[in-house]
């Protein structure tokens, strides 16, 4: 599926910004299901330093510095992107689960360390006895981990309410545990909090979700919205597979991902320090549609 | 004579009947090379070490060696404890311990290389993934797989003791600013100026080369392309526990000691702000830490840190020692696989190992650990400055419930075995006690080797706690290192390189906007200071003399207003009549420790602490001793007028030393005309408002206002040595405001102004708010109307509206010339904020 994306943040703020610096993580990754066929960023005002590269896990990452006194700041991604995520296979064959657990141990020395990387708390994602609890559930000893991972996917659906004001990027996950309420980031870290407390490797995913359209209707622009999810590692011949807890779905062709991390903190898709500025408010549209591949 | 007796004093530690004893062979015999240590301390004379630690005990504090000092308002810093006993190490002792040592950092340089590069080590299954992901010091931003970082170790400090089989081994690892070599400068320091026989008794190997070496390695850090590298320590700033070794490391490396507010990074480079604009920095000896340096990239709640300096350290035009994240190592959980990696890397057996720990992350050692649980020390791999448990010490629920948590995360936790250190010789009242010590050994990169100190900053433990957490200063007891030398070095310091030829230069050293704003402020302070001990003096004074007659209750009155108008007291007292009780009390405790005087004394230490490298030992002295005595005096003197006016005597002769020595021991540069502009602006207010404040209130009551103006401005002796006669006001008034020969008077300080800011840097912005000229003609024109005789007296007459006028102009053009320079010359740029926490994730 071929996408035109557009995600445009703005800020503004009370008290004139001297300087500005902000590191960005907005250009999609290009993997082997995911081809870049462009992207730029533009920004007002426009950067004195603009520098592209790579983060630790391989994610772009842009740094931008305004040298501009400015009262607003706009940065806008402009992109094609073509996704074709694999199937997943038969989970019903997938690895057992504490099989895939023992592989990411491996008494202290495992072979997949990118996988290894993911099994451990960070910085939004602690460790809780209550995340075991949870997740317990879903695994019974045995059973093989998509079926697992896809069963978690499905209560968390089912049990957590989409409520975008019962919390904000500072609710502890415990409370998001014992709410039950969030958005998809707050799911997204549940998830993976759970796999985790199990010994197994979460990974955040940042990215986007084609809204459907209504029958007759137009797809609004910008009402699309950035989104997030999770990859649950399944031992080395299935790899990562991903999966929306928010929308209890495996991840198909409805979804654009843009990076990865241990969870949010790791890819917030724009960060800065600016000098002055005061109060702010700031505004995120995205618009994701699909285009015809022969236009 | 000594007896050694052994006394368990870390009874969590393992049995200490077995430790060695530095001192003590185990047939009781004392061990050769402290034999003449013993006797030399044998022929002391007087009261012998008694008097010794004493005189210790006052150069440490004379020295500021204070742990906290400028953070706690009353003043109150932690002075450290320090042992004079040394610890000794023979020549040959020391090389093995060297030898390990140099081994040990190289090895720990390699792993940081590779942890921070392509991560082989983990992919080869030589150590283990979670020691690096799970390890909150491994900071993600500082690597990069295409390009492995140079040389992250520049310095490294190590934590050592000395089992009972005789061999070193290894506490812990400081890599990340390898703290402390800054204390065993001090500890030698103070060691050789107490008790300067005992060095004469054998070869003490000296510590100053290390610096000399340590001093030029870090200048050829610095691109070869920079002729003259500019170097500077970067610290968290005087409210942090270790800044007086900030400060004490700067000088002796020759560093400029700068706060992350004083950096910034611009076109490239990180630079110094100062005076003359922004001068780039090529080596910067870190003592932040990794994770608070540059809030862009790292942790944005960070203030210590500059934006954007991680990219200038990536690019190569800023050198940082040691490198971000180098902390990474510092977990005791690696000690299992370094000999390994040992091998791995130069294919030697590891030298120096770690006490026995094991990593309860791997099967084998997890039962180990719970077989023999009560021989371990169980603490978390990553967690700094926390105590260890001690399976000993719990009952049989904890015991399990510390099991089931460790089985539950075994990743997360390391045992080590206890042990028993060595014991060296301890000095309390009770004499010679041995005691167990631990060893920081330091060394730094030189070229592509190491070099380490010789000596160390050795530490007493007296707890358990202390032993394996570590800390530096904040417990135990301090102690010198010797190493001794095996060819007398006493007269011949090792020379390291041959010193750079220098040309003259009177332009001065580059001198940073913080400290010209911290200089200028603490000018104004030291002088406000003093301006507010003469006025409560001045009231207290006349309390003092019992009844009050007419003229004292005036005078009283004005005092009071004076008083009030600086704060010093309530609006309350100043308006209550002068003989009640209400003026008394608020006089006798505006000096009380809650009251703005102390804010003024807070500043003062507070401001000195952070410009400390650009005053002179002695003014250092003054502010700290001097000024330090005053106010436990004023403290002391609380409710007691005689001993308040004793004390406010004090403080007024240390306003006077530090004025002294600031004129006749700094050079002329920026640096001293910023502290004199401050001293000027705020006298010329005090002689505007305080001073002069009687003739403000209506009617002026003349005589006592001017016996006043005279006493408050210190002119009382010019004028009775001028006029040998009644007070009038012309000749008053001439004398404290338009002459400019008195150094008190208000013209002066207008003088000195202006030649001030015609000599200073030129900048845009408008420095003419203090009409000099115009002032002084009108202050001369004010004395002459005064001296046409009949208008004197009228007490409202026009001569005395143009002085009130004057006055009031005065002051506040002196204010708005304040608030001009430190919007000309001093950086205050808006508060940087962190953004990006906002939710990303919106999705339906």
């Amino acid at each position: 599926m071929l996408y035109e994306l557009s995600h445009r943040t703005s800020y503004a703020y009370a008290s004139p910004v001297d300087l500005a610096w902000h590191s960005l993580h907005l250009k999609a990754r290009s993997l082997p299901f995911q081809k870049i066929h462009s992207a730029e960023i533009v920004s007002a005002p426009r950067a004195a330093e603009l520098r592209e590269t790579f983060d630790h896990f391989g994610n772009a990452l842009t740094f931008l510095l305004l040298k501009e006194t400015h009262d607003h700041f706009i940065v806008e991604v402009r992109s094609r992107i073509d996704v074709a995520y694999p199937s997943i296979g038969d989970p019903a064959s997938s690895l057992p689960w504490e099989e895939v657990r023992d592989l990411l141990w491996n008494d202290g020395f495992p072979s997949f360390v990118e996988a290894h990387e993911f099994v451990h708390r960070s910085p939004l994602i602690a460790g809780h006895p209550e995340l075991l609890e949870y997740a317990r559930p879903s695994f019974a000893a045995g059973r093989p981990i998509m079926e697992a991972a896809i069963d978690l996917t499905h209560r968390i659906k089912r049990d957590f309410a989409y409520d975008p004001d019962a919390t904000d990027i500072s609710t502890p996950l415990l409370q998001v545990l014992k709410l039950r309420r969030g958005v998809c980031q707050d799911f997204a870290h549940v998830q993976i909090g759970c796999l985790r407390s199990l010994g197994l490797a979460g990974r955040y995913i940042s990215g986007y979700l084609r809204t459907r359209p209504r029958p007759g209707q137009e797809a609004l622009r910008g009402a699309d919205a950035s989104h997030a999810w999770v990859s649950v590692w399944c031992g080395a011949q299935a790899g990562w597979i991903d999966v929306d807890p928010t929308n209890d779905l495996v991840v198909s062709d409805q979804h654009v991902l843009v990076a990865w991390g241990r969870d949010f903190s790791d890819v917030s898709p724009v960060r800065g320090v600016i000098l002055g500025g005061g109060h702010h408010t700031f505004g995120v549209a995205v618009d994701l549609k699909p285009v015809d591949a022969n236009s | 004579m000594f007896t050694p007796s052994k006394q368990k004093q870390a009874p969590a530690l393992a049995n200490l009947e077995l430790a060695l004893d530095e001192m003590v062979t185990g047939q009781g015999g004392v061990r050769p090379h402290w034999q003449t240590l013993l006797s030399a301390i044998n022929s002391l004379p007087g009261n012998g070490l008694a008097d010794r630690t004493e005189n210790a005990r006052k150069l440490l504090a004379e020295d500021g060696a204070l742990f906290n000092a400028y953070a706690d308002p009353r003043g109150h810093g932690q002075h450290w404890q320090f042992d004079l006993l040394p610890v000794i190490v023979t020549a040959e002792e020391w090389d093995v311990v060297e030898e390990g040592l140099q081994q040990r950092v190289r090895l720990l340089n390699a792993i940081l290389a590779d942890i921070y590069g392509r991560q082989r080590l983990l992919h080869e299954g030589l150590l283990p993934a979670a020691l690096i992901f799970a390890n909150p010091h491994f900071l993600r931003p500082a690597r990069d797989p295409d390009m492995p970082p140079p040389s992250l170790l520049q310095c490294y400090a190590a934590d050592l003791v000395r089992l009972p089989d005789g061999g070193w081994r290894v506490l812990s690892d400081r890599t990340e600013l390898a703290a402390g070599v800054g204390y065993a400068l001090e500890n030698r320091r103070v060691l050789a100026r107490t008790m300067p026989e005992i060095f004469r008794s054998q070869p003490v190997t000296p510590l100053r080369p290390f610096f000399d070496l340590w001093q030029n390695a870090l200048a050829n850090l610095a691109s070869p392309t920079r002729a003259s590298p500019h170097m500077a320590l970067l610290t968290p700033g005087p409210e942090h526990d270790a800044y007086f070794e900030h400060v004490y490391l700067a000088r002796a490396l020759a560093l400029t000691p700068v706060e992350g507010a004083d950096l910034a990074a611009r076109d490239g480079r990180v630079a110094l702000k100062t005076l003359d604009g922004l001068k780039p920095i090529d080596v910067l000896l870190r003592r932040v830490e990794s994770g608070l340096c540059d809030p862009l990239e790292l942790n944005s709640a960070s203030t210590d840190g500059v934006v954007g300096m991680l990219q200038v350290a990536r690019s190569g035009q800023l050198v940082l020692a040691n490198g971000i994240g180098s902390g990474v190592l510092e977990t005791p959980a690696l000690a299992p696989f370094m000999p390994a990696l040992c091998r791995h890397f130069f294919g030697e057996e590891l030298k120096l190992p770690f006490v026995p720990t094991l990593w309860c992350g791997q099967a084998a050692a997890l039962e180990e650990v719970i077989g023999d649980f009560d021989e371990f020390a169980i603490r978390r791999c990553f967690v700094r400055r926390e105590e260890p448990i001690l399976p000993t010490t719990l009952d049989e629920t904890a015991r399990r419930a510390l099991i089931e948590k460790i089985r539950r995360h075994p990743a997360s936790y390391i045992a080590q075995r206890l042990v028993a250190p060595s014991l060296a010789p301890t000095w309390s009242n009770s004499g010679l006690t041995p005691h167990p010590v631990i060893v920081r050994g330091f060394l730094v990169r030189d070229g592509e080797d190491y070099r380490a100190m010789p000596g160390g900053h050795a530490r007493v433990p007296t707890t358990h706690a202390e032993f394996f957490r570590a800390p530096l200063q904040h417990h135990g007891i301090g102690k010198d290192v010797w190493v001794l030398s095996a060819e007398d070095t006493r007269i011949a310091g090792a020379i390291v390189a041959a010193p750079q030829r220098l040309a003259p230069d009177r332009t001065g050293a580059v001198l940073p906007s913080r400290a010209a704003d911290n200089l200028f402020w603490l000018g104004r302070y030291v002088e406000r200071l003093d301006n507010g001990a003469r006025l409560l003096r001045a009231a207290l004074w006349r309390l003092a003399t019992g009844s009050l007659g007419p003229r004292d209750m005036a005078e009283l009155r004005a005092l009071a207003h004076s008083l009030e108008s600086f704060s010093l007291i309530d609006a309350t007292a100043a308006q209550a009549p002068p003989d009640s009780r209400v003026l008394a009390q608020a006089l006798t405790q505006a000096a009380a420790p809650d009251q703005p005087l102390h804010d003024t004394f807070h500043a003062i230490q507070k401001l000195a602490a952070s410009v400390r490298d650009r005053l002179s030992g002695d003014m250092w002295h003054a502010i700290n001793q001097m000024l330090g005595d005053a106010r436990r005096r004023l403290a002391h003197g609380f409710g007691d007028i005689d001993r308040l006016i004793a004390a406010l005597d004090e403080l007024i002769r240390f306003a006077a030393t530090f004025a002294g020595l600031s004129s006749e021991n700094m050079t002329r540069g920026a640096g001293w005309r910023f502290l004199d502009i401050g001293r000027r602006i705020e006298r010329g207010i005090y002689t505007s408002q305080g001073a002069l404040g009687a003739f403000a209130l209506k009617p002026v009551a003349w005589e006592p206002a001017l016996r006043l103006a005279l006493e408050l401005c210190d002119s009382t002796i010019t004028y009775r040595s001028r006029y040998l006669a009644a007070l009038q006001p012309a000749p008053v008034l001439d004398l404290v405001l338009a002459d400019e020969s008195n150094p008190r008077s208000l013209a002066f300080q207008l003088r000195r102004l202006d030649d001030h800011l015609a000599a200073l840097p030129k900048r845009t912005g408008d420095l003419t708010v203090l009409p000099v000229s115009q002032i002084a003609n009108d202050l001369n024109a004010v004395v002459r109307m005064f001296d046409r005789g009949d208008v004197i007296r009228q007490s409202e007459g026009l001569p005395l509206s143009m002085l009130r006028d004057l006055l009031e102009e005065s002051a506040h053009g002196l204010r708005a010339l304040s608030n001009a320079i430190t919007r000309a010359y001093f950086t205050h740029v808006p508060a940087a904020q962190a953004l990006g926490s906002q939710r990303a994730a919106q999705g339906y």
